[in-house]
């Protein structure tokens, strides 16, 4: 049953996995560019670090799209055929969302075998300067988990109804609106800086995307 | 007030922008500096002149820290200077009182602004939110104070300390800054002193003296690098020195070169923010009186150093270099806490997906 549901999400989703997989070989490559001039190598390490951190933002960028178009994907064919091919097997639902999630999460895996290869390769093309080092295998881990969270965290949105969905995106549509009103009205109180702090600062959810990506250091 | 010195800048800036910068002869230069220097006494003697119509500001004083305010910033004036005032003192001791000439006027957004009480005080402008408290402002006037206390300094002390003392502590990225210049800097002293040779250390930060600091500070296969690097700075180009040195590697013609650069326009290996940290470093280790003694003191800069730390060069640079590494920063911020949070995170997302009821 795994294996015809991991086949049948593969063809819905190959394309996207595919594009994924590139973006992620891709993005180390370009990162280490700098490294190829051996003026710039020798002479401008800070640029080298510079570019390395600038290319580094886009990680979690993909990650986060990675997960999102995942999960979409798992769900949508479902939703279109309003759940009748679902509803003709003898499962409960919780285990075909199981299914549906673990086959997501192998075919994730394709667009972090991208970013391993990428890193991989874009360090054994360059040689790095003296006081450098690259972290292909830190930094590939790091995406593996923060695609994880996301593809989890818009896997349990996209499995619910529409409704579920059009809720939690008014509540923080509600949350910002709220904001800007409080703010119009010439008060200080912040909350939605305490509510992005939550998500995004230790032990929140999205704390993994947050911080430094460097494929090459010190 | 701010009008009129913003539009004395302004005007000052546009001459200096529309001023030729190539092919000028000294006696042109000469006559151009001139020119300016006479431009900008007209433009401040205007910016006086429009000083004189502002409304006198109160006085709020404590030690030699003086502020100009408008009356309506009088409160935060009077709870912000004494804390400034000690955060001066802590730092520069007897020297804070070289704060005396300067009057610090604060202004906020929508606050008639007000004119600084000495006609010849040195004079710096801080814009304040209208929500800042005393534990906002006080860090901002102390700086500016030890800005104006820091000018103080001898020639010498300011030529290898391109860096304001400040009386707040310095953030461990500043010490992550200087890490990342050990581990990359190309020069050959930097690399030993990232390796562990204190010497070497110190003659990456400047502290070693010999006749000439080409010869203290940078190592015979430095030259190239440095003329490489330097030779638009220092003028270098035209030299058919350097284009042997740079074109054929020559070690001879790179001094040859290199011999042609005034000793005081040669700086040690590694940078300000090095040199700032280890002055900052000596300055907590000689505890009360080390700025004096740092400021008052006369030779080589490491003896100086030496007075006001309390402890030999070596032991200073060993701890400067033992905390540069402290805060070496981290290329991949993922701790194993925050690997298992992940997974926690993504495991309890995908049960809230399993426990939806689509079909119910």
């Amino acid at each position: 049953m795994f294996r015809q549901m991991l086949y049948t999400q593969w063809k819905w989703s190959r394309l996207l996995i595919v594009a994924g997989a590139l973006a992620g070989f891709s993005i180390p490559l370009l990162s280490v560019r700098p490294l190829g001039d051996p003026t710039v190598a020798g002479y401008a390490i800070g640029m080298v670090l510079s570019t390395v951190g600038a290319y580094g933002l886009l990680y979690p960028l993909l990650a986060g799209g990675a997960g999102l178009m995942l999960a979409l994907a798992t769900w949508g064919p479902d939703h279109a055929g309003r759940h009748v091919y679902a509803l003709t097997l003898p499962l409960p639902r919780w285990h075909y969302a199981l299914l549906r999630f673990g086959a997501g999460a192998v075919l994730l895996s394709g667009v972090v075998a991208g970013v391993l290869l990428g890193t991989l390769v874009a360090v054994a093309s360059v040689e790095l300067p003296p006081g450098l080092r690259a972290y292909p295998f830190a930094l590939t881990l790091r995406f593996a988990l923060a695609a994880f969270v996301a593809y989890g965290a818009f896997f349990a949105v996209t499995a619910g109804t529409n409704r579920t969905a059009g809720f939690i995106l008014a509540a923080i549509a509600g949350l910002v609106l709220a904001q800007v009103m409080v703010s119009a009205a010439g008060s200080d109180v912040g909350f939605l800086v305490h509510v992005v702090a939550r998500l995004f600062l230790w032990p929140g959810p999205l704390e993994i995307f947050t911080g430094r990506w460097m494929l090459i250091d010190v | 007030m701010c009008e009129a010195r913003a539009a004395a800048v302004l005007a000052l800036a546009g001459l200096l922008a529309a001023a030729p910068v190539a092919g000028q002869a000294a006696s042109d230069y000469g006559a151009h500096v001139a020119r300016l220097h006479g431009e900008q006494q007209r433009l401040l003697a205007i910016a006086r002149e429009a000083d004189r119509y502002l409304p006198a500001g109160d006085t709020v004083r404590a030690g030699a820290l003086t502020l100009i305010v408008p009356p309506a910033l009088g409160a935060l004036a009077r709870s912000s200077a004494p804390l400034a005032w000690q955060l001066l003192e802590a730092k520069f001791g007897s020297k804070a009182r070289l704060v005396a000439p300067l009057e610090i006027i604060l202004q906020q957004r929508g606050v008639p602004a007000v004119s600084p009480r000495a006609p010849n005080a040195v004079v710096r402008a801080v814009t304040v939110p209208p929500e800042a408290t005393s534990d906002v402002v006080a860090p901002i006037l102390a700086r500016i104070g030890a800005a104006a206390i820091n000018t103080s300094q001898d020639s010498a002390l300011q030529r290898w300390l391109p860096w304001t003392i400040d009386p707040r502590p310095q953030p461990p990225e500043r010490y992550g800054e200087v890490y990342v210049e050990l581990a990359t800097a190309p020069w050959t002293a930097v690399r030993s002193c990232y390796a562990g040779d204190i010497a070497a250390c110190g003659r990456a930060l400047g502290l070693t003296v010999g006749a000439n600091p080409l010869d203290s500070w940078y190592g015979i296969e430095d030259r190239r690098r440095l003329v490489d690097r330097a030779s638009a700075t220092w003028g270098l180009r035209r030299l058919p020195e350097t284009r042997a040195c740079l074109q054929q590697g020559d070690a001879a013609e790179c001094d040859a070169a290199l011999r042609t650069v005034p000793a005081e326009f040669v700086s040690p290996p590694l940078g300000g923010v090095a040199r700032g940290l280890l002055t900052d470093v000596a300055l907590e280790l000689g505890g009360h009186g080390a700025y004096e003694r740092l400021a008052d003191g006369r030779g080589p800069i490491a003896a100086r150093l030496v007075d006001a730390a309390g402890v030999p060069t070596d032991s200073l640079v060993r701890v400067w270099r033992a905390r540069a590494f402290a805060d070496a920063p981290r290329p991949i911020t993922l701790r194993r806490a925050g690997a298992w949070a992940a997974m926690v995170w993504a495991v309890t997302f995908a049960c809230l997906g399993l426990r939806s009821t689509r079909w119910r």
